[in-house]
C-alpha cells in the first residue's frame, strides 16, 4: 500500500541568474517501508524531505504532486497542515543541541508534542511520556524527564527528539541526518531503535543521509541523488552492484576498514557539476 | 628521532582534569591517530600541544625541545594546527590571502607573495581563489586554505583535529589524498584526531585509543585490519565501526 507519492516534485530558489531548481523532478513512492535518500550536501535530499512537510518558505518555491494517504499535501489550508505534522508525518532533526527548546524540561517538550494534537488528562500525559521514554530505552525516564537539553548527551538528546516525534504515534517519519552529529558508538544504537519503532509500529520511514554505506544497512531501498535529480533507484542489498558512475563513485571514495589503496578515488566534478 | 613526545600529561580545564597521565612518543614522519569518542579527551590533547589549553602539568616535547607554558613564537614554527570545521576556524572578512601573509607577517618572513602563491597551488587552489573570502569559497575548498594556512611557516610537525569530519565522503577522500601527498612530499609527521576509525586506516601507521581521558591502548593500523586490540574498549569500537564498513 502507498503511504506517500511524490509526483515530479521540484523546488526553485531565486538566485542572480534567475530561479534554480534545486530539486529537480524528483518521483518516489513510498510504502510501510524504509527508503533511504543518499547525496553529497547540495543534491537537494533535504529540501526533499523539507518540501514533503511543506516545510519551504518563500522566496522559494515547490510544485508537484503530493498525495498522502490519500490525501493532496498541496490543498490542505496552513491549518490542516499542522494538523499532520507531527501527527502523521513527522521529522528528525540533524543535531539535537539546536533542535530542542533550551529552556524547557525533556519530559514537557515530548508532553507538549502529544498535547498539542489531543487533549488528554494530565496523568495519561505523564503516562504516555514515560512509557515513550522507556521505549527509546531511556533507563530512568522520571529523572531524564526532569532534564534541561544541555543535561544530556547529544546520543541522549537523540532519543529524547525521537521520543518527541514519535509519541503521536505518525505513519511516516523523515529522519534527516539523524547520527551524523554523534559518536560512532551511539549511532548504531540510535538508528537500531529507529528501526525497532519503525517496524514495530509498521511505519514507514524516509531516511535522509550522505552515508551510503549506513543507510544500506537500515534501509530496503535506496534513491541516489545528485544536483536535484534522481541517478539512481536500487535495492539496498543491490547497492555493491550499483550501476550509475555517480553511485559507484560516491562507494569508492569512502575508506574502508581493511584499506590497501594508495589513493582514494575522488568524482570528476566535471561531469558532476552542481554538487 | 622523536617528533612530538608527551610525558604523563595531564590537562585540566577550570581544575577538573579532563586528560589523565598521557604518555607517547611519535618519531619523526610517522603519522599517529588519537581516536576515541566525543568527551575522550583526544582534542585537548592536541590543544595542550599548541598552547590552546594552557593549564596542563607533565612535559610535552617538540622536535626535542621541550614545551613551556607561555606562548611560543619557535614552536609555531615546529607545529601548526588543522581544525576540524573550516566554516569557524577561518576569519569571515579575511581573504585567503590576508590569512596566509599573516604568520609570514608575525615571524617576519620575507617574499610573502610568492609563498602564499606556492601555498596555495601546494594544496591545489589556483589564483582565482587567493583573495576570496570563506564564504566564497565550498567546504572542501576552505578546508584547503586552512591547511594552506597551517603548512605557511613550514612546520614539521601537523596537529590535524578531526580534518574531514565536516566533509561529505567525496571531498573527505580529496582532502585525505593531499594530507597524504603532503606528508610524502615533505616529510611531515601527524598527529591526527578522529573518531573514523577507516581513515586512521587510511592515513595513519599507529594509534592510540583513548577513553574517558585516558589513552587505553596503542596499537599499529594493521589492528584495523585484523582487529587484534588487546583492550576490551578497543575492541567495542572496532566492533561499532565494522558496521560502518561496506
Amino acid at each position: 500500500m502507498t503511504l506517500l507519492s511524490v509526483e515530479n516534485l521540484t523546488v526553485s530558489f531565486p538566485t542572480p541568474s534567475g530561479r534554480t531548481n534545486v530539486v529537480d523532478g524528483v518521483s518516489f513512492e513510498l510504502g510501510r517501508e524504509r527508503l533511504g535518500i543518499v547525496g553529497e550536501s547540495g543534491s537537494g535530499k533535504s529540501l526533499t524531505g523539507r518540501a514533503i512537510l511543506r516545510l519551504i518558505r518563500p522566496p522559494g518555491r515547490v510544485s508537484g504532486g503530493l498525495i498522502f494517504e490519500g490525501t493532496d499535501l498541496n490543498a490542505l489550508s496552513a491549518r490542516q497542515m499542522r494538523a499532520i505534522r507531527g501527527a502523521r508525518i513527522s521529522m528528525v532533526m540533524q543535531d539535537p543541541r539546536y533542535s530542542l527548546n533550551p529552556v524547557m524540561t525533556v519530559g514537557d517538550q515530548i508532553a507538549e508534542a502529544l498535547h498539542t494534537h489531543e487533549r488528554l488528562p494530565r496523568a495519561t500525559l505523564r503516562a504516555r511520556v514515560r512509557a515513550m521514554l522507556e521505549s527509546v530505552r531511556i533507563d530512568d525516564p522520571d529523572r531524564v524527564a526532569r532534564l534541561y537539553p544541555h543535561e544530556v548527551s547529544g546520543g541522549m538528546g537523540q532519543r529524547v527528539m525521537i521520543a518527541m516525534m514519535l509519541i503521536p504515534r505518525p505513519a511516516l517519519l523523515i529522519a534527516d541526518e539523524p547520527t551524523s552529529a554523534l559518536d560512532v558508538s551511539v549511532q548504531n544504537d540510535v538508528l537500531r531503535l529507529i528501526d525497532d519503532l519503525v517496524r514495530d509500529n509498521g511505519m514507514g520511514l524516509l531516511l535522509i543521509s550522505h552515508d551510503l554505506p549506513l543507510v544500506a544497512r537500515y534501509c530496503d531501498r535506496i534513491l541516489v541523488m545528485n544536483a536535484g535529480r534522481v541517478v539512481e533507484t536500487c535495492e539496498a542489498s543491490e547497492l555493491a552492484h550499483a550501476s550509475h558512475p555517480y553511485t559507484r563513485g560516491l562507494l569508492a571514495a569512502v575508506p574502508r576498514m581493511h584499506e590497501t589503496r594508495d589513493e582514494l578515488p575522488v568524482l570528476d566534478r566535471s561531469t558532476w557539476a552542481g554538487t | 628521532m622523536t617528533a612530538l613526545t608527551l610525558r604523563n600529561l595531564t590537562v585540566s580545564y577550570d581544575g577538573t582534569p579532563v586528560v589523565h597521565d598521557a604518555s607517547l612518543a611519535i618519531a619523526e614522519g610517522e603519522s599517529f591517530a588519537l581516536v576515541g569518542e566525543s568527551g575522550s579527551g583526544k582534542s585537548t590533547i592536541l590543544k595542550a600541544i599548541c598552547g590552546l589549553a594552557p593549564d596542563w602539568t607533565g612535559g610535552i616535547e617538540v622536535l626535542g625541545k621541550p614545551r613551556g607554558h607561555a606562548p611560543d613564537r619557535s614552536l609555531a614554527r615546529d607545529c601548526q594546527m588543522v581544525f576540524q570545521d573550516p566554516y569557524g576556524s577561518l576569519h569571515p572578512r579575511k581573504t585567503g590571502d590576508a590569512v596566509l601573509s599573516e604568520a609570514l607577517a608575525i615571524h617576519r618572513l620575507p617574499d610573502r607573495d610568492a609563498r602564499v602563491e606556492d601555498a596555495l597551488a601546494e594544496v591545489g587552489l589556483d589564483r582565482r581563489f587567493r583573495f576570496r573570502y570563506p564564504h566564497q569559497l565550498s567546504g572542501g575548498q576552505r578546508q584547503r586554505v586552512a591547511i594552506a594556512r597551517a603548512l605557511m611557516l613550514q612546520p614539521r610537525v601537523m596537529l590535524l583535529d578531526e580534518p574531514t569530519s565536516a566533509l561529505d565522503v567525496s571531498v573527505q577522500a580529496e582532502i585525505l589524498n593531499l594530507l597524504k601527498r603532503l606528508r610524502r612530499d615533505h616529510g611531515l609527521t601527524y598527529l591526527l584526531v578522529t573518531h573514523n576509525l577507516p581513515v586512521v586506516g587510511f592515513l595513519c601507521d599507529r594509534m592510540a585509543i583513548m577513553r574517558r581521558g585516558r589513552i587505553v591502548e596503542i596499537a599499529p593500523a594493521t589492528a584495523l585490519h585484523d582487529g587484534s586490540f588487546t583492550d576490551d574498549y578497543s575492541r567495542s569500537l572496532y566492533a561499532a565501526s565494522q558496521g560502518t564498513d561496506p
